[in-house]
């Protein structure tokens, strides 16, 4: 195994970039809807696909930098309510829309933050910090509002979620931008070297002397503020804003985004493009599914299925690298005579 | 003998009511490699840790090229040119060669990675230290063989000039042949300037590398830079059992 292991890691070296193949799987969901469904080939339900995207694909965004440490944010979905509340409260007591904006977005890095503390510093599991902070910022807005949705009072907001630039709905611009410059800072970046290698091998970054503690706040804080991007979104198409927004699929979505766009549950691999192009997949599937006329409780069982081939690919990815897509589904049916040879 | 670049004097270290060192001397010379043996539980981890500033001494003189020093955080060792290569390697898998020699020291030109430079820099570290075997930086660590990651941790080690790099059971998960390519690369090593300081088990690669060997037994140096040439392995066996007391050197 050691003198074979170099040579073949040369020849994987060689080989399309994983995300090829869920961009390829993309391509095809998006051909088979369009055979299927006449109403699917409309540009304004590309229009509406798109922008359910990208509150999704910002979710998956900060999904993915919490993922590659190592980490999971389940606050994220409740993240969401909390922030779009938030802005609608305070156009609701006379502030500008702007105003509303900081503080949607100065509360989703709070929250954030708040949680990269409480696991660094406090030492809880990820999965347990989240999941009581969603239990928190979902409880808020819903007894701020007495879970009654909030109407949006500024006219201008709405050019967070309805407007355009150069015909482009300002969402899609704002997640180019977003996502633009967190692929340059994991690629190009101390922060990002140091995010993957956190991922990699904690104790080796810590042993390098890499700030875990800040770049664990950091993550986590920008995963809030993308989920607050979300929220901003939802409200501002809304032009309500609804406490109960981003407590059910919302979470879902983000991470199966992530995890079929080939951000591994394990940390230190993925990549900006593969999130997003995930992302935009399972926007579709829901989409499609919508349009199909798919009864709506079906979703999230088909949103499932994706998490578990996604997550399954992830953890079998060692066995199964270097060996081509139809080989590794023959390999699959006989275990045991599949990789190693 | 010439001055050492470390020495420590009188180090000690209990944690709670245990002490695990009490009082040990250490030296480690320029272009030598200084053995450091004992068995599980002698405390050759917790002096390691100490000179490494990852867990400090609670009393002792650790004097660096004549003056003395304080290692309380791995900065200050490091600033020193003090590196530590641990046993379990502390690379990143999913990081390239590059990318781990550099791992919390990345060279940054305009607020972003310098690549030109880091991989300049990690190939001329591997070419210095005659390592052949990877034959791309950009390799991803997963992808190399037990030496060859051991190669990549020492070249870490040296890639900022170090003075004093600390081998912790550097061939301890390899086989015979990697073995001697590690071996051979801790000699090189020392010829380089390096004090070297290896932590071993393995009488057989002490004798065939080390200049020193210094024997710790129940956090007491029983042995203190002996020249490997005046002693045998049965002497050093019976160091580290406790069967046996050195007389000689400066002890």
């Amino acid at each position: 195994m050691t003198v074979t292991s170099p040579a073949k890691s040369k020849m994987t070296g060689l080989r399309a970039p994983s995300e090829v193949g869920i961009f390829t799987v993309l391509i095809l969901v998006v051909v088979i809807l369009c055979i299927m469904s006449p109403s699917f080939r409309t540009f304004s339900n590309a229009l509406s696909l798109l922008l359910n995207g990208a509150v999704i694909a910002f979710l998956t965004l900060g999904q993915m930098l919490v993922l590659l440490t190592g980490g999971i944010d389940l606050s994220a979905g409740a993240t969401v309510a909390l922030t779009g509340v938030a802005a609608a409260m305070a156009m609701a007591y006379g502030a500008p829309w702007w105003v509303g904006v900081i503080v949607a977005l100065a509360l989703g890095l709070l929250v954030g933050a708040v949680n990269g503390f409480i696991i660094h510093y406090g030492r809880v599991p990820a999965f347990i910090a989240t999941f009581a902070m969603m239990g928190v910022a979902s409880a808020i807005p819903m007894v701020l509002t007495n879970a009654a949705s909030l109407t949006v009072v500024d006219g201008a907001f709405s050019v967070i979620g309805q407007g355009k630039i150069l015909s482009v709905p300002v969402p899609v611009v704002l997640l180019g931008v977003a996502a633009c410059i967190v692929a340059v800072a994991l690629a190009r970046t101390k922060f990002g070297v140091h995010v993957y290698a956190m991922g990699g091998s904690a104790p080796a970054a810590r042993l390098a002397g890499i700030n875990i503690g800040r770049n664990i706040v950091t993550v986590y804080a920008l995963s809030g503020f993308f989920a607050a991007i979300g929220g901003l979104i939802l409200t501002s198409r809304l032009m309500v804003g609804y406490p109960s927004a981003g407590l059910g699929n919302e979470l879902f979505y983000s991470i199966a985004g992530a995890v079929v766009g080939g951000v591994s549950l394990f940390g230190g691999v993925g990549t900006v493009g593969g999130a997003m192009i995930g992302a935009v997949l399972i926007a579709t599937v829901t989409n499609g599914l919508n349009v199909l006329n798919v009864n709506s409780y079906w979703q999230s069982f088909v949103i499932g299925i994706i998490i578990l081939a996604g997550v399954f690919y992830d953890t079998n990815r060692a066995r199964l690298r270097g060996i081509p897509l139809a080989k590794r589904l023959y390999a699959l049916t006989r275990r045991g005579s599949s990789s190693d040879a | 003998m010439d001055v050492p670049v470390i020495e420590l004097t009188g180090v000690r270290k209990s944690f709670g009511p245990v002490d695990v060192l009490k009082g040990v001397n250490l030296a480690a010379y320029a272009g030598k490699v200084t053995a450091l043996v004992g068995d599980n539980g002698a405390g050759k981890s917790t002096l390691i840790k100490g000179l490494a500033g990852v867990q400090p001494y609670d009393e002792g003189v650790v004097t660096f090229e004549g003056k003395p020093v304080t290692l309380h955080t791995p900065r200050e060792a490091a600033a020193l040119g003090i590196e530590v290569v641990y046993q379990d390697l502390a690379l990143c898998e999913n990081l390239d060669i590059v990318q781990n020699m550099f791992l919390g020291r990345e060279e940054i030109s305009n607020g972003t990675l310098n690549e030109g430079t880091m991989e300049r820099e990690a190939a001329e570290t591997l070419r210095s230290l005659s390592v052949r075997t990877v034959s791309s930086v950009r390799q991803k660590v997963s992808s190399l063989s037990g030496g060859q990651r051991q190669t990549v941790a020492i070249a870490r080690s040296v890639l900022k000039k170090a003075k004093v790099v600390i081998l912790d059971e550097p061939t301890a998960a390899l086989g015979v042949a990697q073995t001697e390519q590690v071996l051979a690369l801790v000699r090189r090593l020392a010829e380089s300037g390096v004090a070297v300081i290896l932590i071993s088990h393995n009488l057989v690669d002490v004798f065939e590398v080390a200049d020193y060997v210094s024997v710790l037994y129940l956090g007491q140096m029983v042995a203190a830079s002996v020249p490997i040439a005046e002693t045998n392995n049965e002497d050093v066996i019976g160091y580290i059992t406790g069967t046996k007391s050195y007389n000689g050197g400066q002890k």
